[in-house]
C-alpha cells in the first residue's frame, strides 16, 4: 500500500512537473534528428560552404550507414541528453530536502527505503524506456533513409536496453547527490562528474567489463551476437552500484535533520 | 506520554538547548511558550523524531527516541510551524497521500470528513502551491488529525490564522482534550495557551525557567492587590488616608473610581480590608483581589531570565 502510494505520488510529480516529457524530448530529439541532420541538413550545408568539391568526394564524405546513425545517435544520448536529463530531475531528491516536503510522509510514516525505492523505480523506468523506443525509433527512421544495415531491430533494441540501464545508475547516482548535497543544481553536477568518469576510468584503466560503462561500450557494439560474459560482469557491477547508492541515500536521510533543509 | 530528561542541542558552538526536563502527563494540554529563538522548535523538533539530541533521552508515546529509525513509528500526529506540502498536488490529494495507511473507502471518507472540518472541501481540488498560508496551516491541522493520534505536536498553530480561524483551532484543542488526547502546544499567543493549556512550560535562551500545572503557576503568582469600585465622587483625600492608616497596606493609588490597595499579606489584610469598606458608608460596587495573567507570569519570568 505504502509503495503503491509513493510510486503514484512519483508518477504526479513526473507528469505534472513535466519531468518526463523532458525526459523523452531529449532523447527522442537525437533519435529523430540524427537521421534527418545526415540525410538532408548536412549535404546541404557542405555543398553551400564547399561549392567545388567534387561530386564523388562529397558522396564519399556523406557517406553513412544506418549503424553509424544508431551508434551517433547512442553517442548524444550519453553525452547530450544525459546532462539534459541530470539537470531536469536533479531535484527529484534535493528538492524535497531542501523544501522540506519529506517531514510529512515521513511523520505519517513512509520510510525511507520506499521513498527510494520509488523515486528509483519511476524514474529509472523512464529513462529505460526513454533510450529503448529512442533507440527502435531511431533504427527504424535511419533504415528507412539510409537501408537497413542491421540483420534485426534485436541489436538496436539491446543497445537502447543497455543505454537505459546505465542512465538508470545515473538515476540512483543523482537521489544519492541530491541526499548528501541537498541543493539541485550540485546534486546534477555531481552526478554528471560520476556519470561521465565511470566511462572514463574505464577507458584509461581499460576495466569496462567490470564497471556500468561496459554497457555503453556493448550497446556501441550493435552486435549481431553480443559477449553475454562481458555484459553480465557490467550489469552485475551496476545492480550492484545501485543498490549500494540506494542504501547508502537512505542512511543519509536517516542520519539527516530534515527540519533544517 | 513525554518524558524528557537533560535534553541538549548544540550546533556547533551555539548551545540551542541546555539541559532541558519536561514531563507531559497523559490527556493534557502542554503550553511551550518562548520567545523567538529561545528553543520551543529545538525542542518539538527533538521531540518528534525529526532531529536528534546532543545529549539526554526521551520516551515519546512509549517509544525510546534513541531507537526508532523513523519519526513515522512514533505514531503521533504533528503540525510544524510552516508545514510544506508539494505545490502541485491538490489539497484532497495531499491527503489521500499521506493518510494511505487507511484502507480505499475508509481514506475516502475521512479525506471528505478531515477537508469539510478544516474548511477547505470548495478548495480540496485546487493545487496547494496556490493556497495562501492560513489554508496551508488548516491542511496542515488535518493531516496532523487524520489518523486520530493519541498524542499531537502543534507547533504555533494559529500563527497564520485570522481571529476566527484561530478561535476554531482552541475549540478543536478543547475537544481534543475532552477526547483524552494529550496536546504538546508551542505557542506566542499567551491568551490562548492560558484558554486550554493545564500545564506551562517557559523556555528562554534553551533553558526552561518554569514548568507547572497552569493553576498553580497563577495561584502562585496572585499580585497583593486590591481593586475597590466606588462612585468617583466619594472618593477623597480622608477616606484615602484612612485606608492607609490601616494596619498593613502598603499602598494606595486611586484611577477613576478605583481604588487600587497594595497590602503586605493579601489573605489576612482582604479581610481587614473587606471589613472597612462593608463598615462603612460608601456605595461600593466592586470588590476583587487582581489576578495575574499568564502574561504577567510570562513576562516576569523572561525578564528575570534576562536580567
Amino acid at each position: 500500500m505504502e509503495i503503491k502510494t509513493l510510486l503514484k505520488k512519483e508518477l504526479l510529480d513526473g507528469v505534472r512537473n513535466y519531468r518526463f516529457i523532458i525526459i523523452f524530448a531529449a532523447v527522442f530529439f537525437f533519435a529523430i534528428l540524427d537521421p534527418v541532420l545526415n540525410k538532408l541538413v548536412l549535404p546541404e550545408v557542405l555543398r553551400s560552404q564547399f561549392p567545388d568539391m567534387p561530386e564523388a568526394l562529397m558522396n564519399e564524405m556523406l557517406f553513412t550507414t544506418q549503424v553509424a546513425n544508431i551508434r551517433g545517435f547512442l553517442g548524444n544520448v550519453y553525452q547530450l541528453s544525459s546532462l539534459i536529463i541530470a539537470f531536469s530531475i536533479s531535484g527529484i531528491m534535493a528538492q524535497e530536502i531542501s523544501e522540506k516536503t519529506l517531514i510529512f510522509p515521513v511523520c505519517t510514516g513512509k520510510s525511507f527505503a520506499s521513498i527510494v525505492a520509488a523515486k528509483l523505480f519511476v524514474y529509472g523506468s523512464c529513462v529505460i524506456t526513454a533510450t529503448t523506443l529512442g533507440a527502435m525509433i531511431n533504427y527504424f527512421y535511419a533504415g528507412v533513409l539510409f537501408e537497413f544495415g542491421l540483420p534485426s531491430a534485436i541489436p538496436a533494441l539491446r543497445a537502447g536496453l543497455l543505454n537505459g540501464t546505465y542512465m538508470i545508475y545515473m538515476v540512483a547516482i543523482l537521489i544519492f547527490m541530491g541526499a548528501l548535497a541537498r541543493k539541485a543544481i550540485p546534486a546534477g553536477l555531481l552526478t554528471l562528474l560520476l556519470y561521465y568518469g565511470t566511462r572514463l576510468i574505464g577507458d584509461l584503466f581499460n576495466i569496462h567489463n567490470y564497471l556500468p560503462s561496459g554497457l555503453l561500450i556493448e550497446a556501441e557494439l550493435l552486435a549481431a551476437a553480443p559477449s553475454l560474459s562481458f555484459i553480465a560482469g557490467s550489469l552485475a557491477t551496476t545492480v550492484a552500484l545501485i543498490i549500494i547508492l540506494s542504501s547508502l541515500t537512505v542512511v543519509r536521510l536517516s542520519s539527516l535533520e530534515l527540519t533544517r533543509g | 506520554m513525554i518524558t524528557a530528561k537533560g535534553l541538549s542541542k548544540s550546533f556547533g558552538d551555539f548551545v540551542a538547548l541546555d539541559d532541558i526536563d519536561l514531563q507531559v502527563e497523559s490527556g493534557e494540554v502542554y503550553g511551550f511558550l518562548g520567545q523567538n529563538g529561545a528553543g520551543k522548535s529545538t525542542t518539538m523538533n527533538i521531540l518528534t523524531g525529526l532531529s536528534k539530541p546532543t545529549r539526554g533521552s526521551c520516551i515519546v508515546n512509549g517509544f525510546k527516541l534513541a531507537k526508532i529509525s523513523n519519526p513515522g513509528e512514533l505514531q503521533i500526529g504533528y503540525l510544524p510551524e510552516s508545514p510544506s506540502f508539494y505545490p502541485w498536488m491538490t489539497g484532497k490529494e495531499t491527503l489521500e497521500f499521506l493518510g494511505s495507511r487507511w484502507s480505499k473507502g475508509s481514506l475516502r471518507k475521512r479525506v471528505q470528513e478531515m477537508l469539510g472540518w478544516v474548511s477547505l472541501t470548495d478548495s480540496a481540488k485546487r493545487r496547494v502551491g496556490g493556497y495562501s498560508r492560513g489554508m496551508k496551516q488548516r491542511l496542515g491541522m488535518a493531516v496532523a488529525l487524520f489518523y486520530d493520534a493519541d498524542l499531537i505536536f502543534l507547533d504555533e498553530p494559529s500563527s497564520a490564522l485570522d481571529p476566527e480561524g484561530r478561535s476554531d483551532v482552541l475549540k478543536l484543542i478543547l475537544d481534543l482534550k475532552e477526547r483524552g488526547k494529550t496536546v504538546f502546544l508551542s505557542t506566542h499567543i499567551l491568551s490562548d495557551a492560558e484558554r486550554v493549556c493545564d500545564r506551562v512550560g517557559i523556555i528562554s535562551r534553551g533553558k526552561m525557567i518554569m514548568e507547572k500545572p497552569l493553576a498553580t503557576m497563577i495561584s502562585e503568582n496572585v499580585k497583593s492587590l486590591y481593586d475597590v469600585v466606588i462612585p468617583g465622587n466619594e472618593i477623597n483625600d480622608e477616606l484615602i488616608n484612612k485606608i492607609k492608616a490601616l494596619p498593613g497596606i502598603l499602598n494606595v493609588e486611586t484611577a477613576g473610581d478605583t481604588i487600587s490597595v497594595s497590602v503586605d499579606l493579601p489573605e489576612r489584610e482582604g479581610r481587614r480590608l473587606l471589613k472597612f469598606f462593608a463598615e462603612s458608608e460608601l456605595n461600593v460596587l466592586s470588590f476583587c483581589m487582581r489576578r495575574a495573567t499568564l502574561e504577567d507570569i510570562y513576562l516576569k519570568e523572561v525578564a528575570v531570565d534576562g536580567d
